[in-house]
């Protein structure tokens, strides 16, 4: 029997214990399954936090630029990886300021299909333009969830949110 | 006559050693920090006039399979204030960036290894378990890089 499934039991009396025993074995649920925080994204580290604010002769200059992203992996293998993204800018001295800013979100969504017991492969797609992610998985022994970009080469790396 | 009864501590002690003998991990096997690459010694720190020390690091992790990652690593914290042209000049930045692509480890021996990473073959060699001496001579110049095991987490 396939995790996920429970089985339709013969017996018209269910000692309660034995019962929750029976679904504790047979409906285990995939490791891949839970929240994961995005450590690596085609390679670059998140999540990035760089800021600069200069001061020169009455001028401030400010700039940010953050990212960051999760994904969720549910009951059903469903797949959604987000990607925040923002950037922003301010300028002034003692007649003028200007600013602006922007953020995007990128979410990506799909399946989940296991290969072996720590192997899996992630096929999602982005819902703007079509973009998609093929990961080829591995769920490592020590916690982390180690991806490669099957068309583009790039390595994802995932670890288990706490809490 | 002969005996018959278990010795159950040591069952456990058998079972132990042949757990430890089954299960022994490669000992490339963890994470790995860059201390010298091409005689200059890392983590590297160039002094900016704007950005104070810029660290520049790199590191390995190698998992069971002998598949991991190389990470090539940027930082810099800056709380830098000067003259410049007669005006006073500040800076404060934060800023880092890090890069990691794939690599892999195939064992040619006794403690050597050929680690391929970033375009590059490694060829390596294992030094009491904790230091890696690699050498890419693949070019007229060769490349070295010696890496030190992380203590364990």
């Amino acid at each position: 029997m396939g995790c996920g499934r429970v089985s339709v039991m013969k017996h018209t009396r269910v000692i309660p214990s034995r019962a929750a025993l029976g679904v504790g074995l047979t409906g285990c649920s995939d490791d891949i399954v839970g929240e994961w925080t995005v450590d690596w994204f085609d390679g670059q580290a998140l999540p990035v936090e760089n800021t600069s604010d200069v001061t020169y002769s009455g001028y401030v200059y400010s700039q940010s630029t953050s990212m960051s992203g999760w994904l969720r992996v549910d009951e059903t293998l469903t797949a959604t990886l987000e990607i925040q993204y923002a950037y922003a800018y301010s300028y002034s001295n003692a007649y003028a300021t200007d600013s602006s800013s922007e953020s995007e979100t990128y979410t990506y969504t799909g399946m989940v299909t296991k290969v072996d017991k720590a192997r899996f492969q992630i096929r999602l797609q982005e819902s703007d333009d079509g973009d998609a992610l093929n990961l080829d998985c591995t769920l490592r022994e020590e916690g982390p969830l180690d991806c490669d970009d099957r068309e583009e080469g790039g390595v994802f790396m995932f670890s288990r949110k706490e809490g | 006559m002969a005996r018959r009864i278990p010795l159950p501590a040591a069952g456990t002690l058998a079972l132990g050693l042949t757990a430890a003998a089954g299960c022994a991990e490669d000992p490339l096997v963890g994470a790995w920090s860059v201390t010298e690459m091409d005689d200059e010694a890392m983590p590297y720190i160039y002094s900016s006039t704007y950005y104070g020390d810029v660290v520049y690091s790199a590191s390995m992790r190698m998992f069971s399979d002998l598949v991991g990652y190389v990470t090539y690593s940027m930082q810099s914290d800056s709380d830098t204030t000067m003259d410049y042209y007669g005006q006073e000049l500040t800076i404060k930045a934060k800023l880092s960036e890090s890069d990691s692509s794939r690599a892999w480890a195939r064992s040619t021996g006794e403690n050597t290894y050929v680690i391929v990473a970033a375009g590059d073959d490694l060829n390596c060699s294992l030094t009491l378990l904790t230091l890696l001496s690699c050498v890419d001579d693949s070019d007229d110049e060769p490349m070295t890089v010696i890496l030190k095991k992380d203590a364990e987490q």
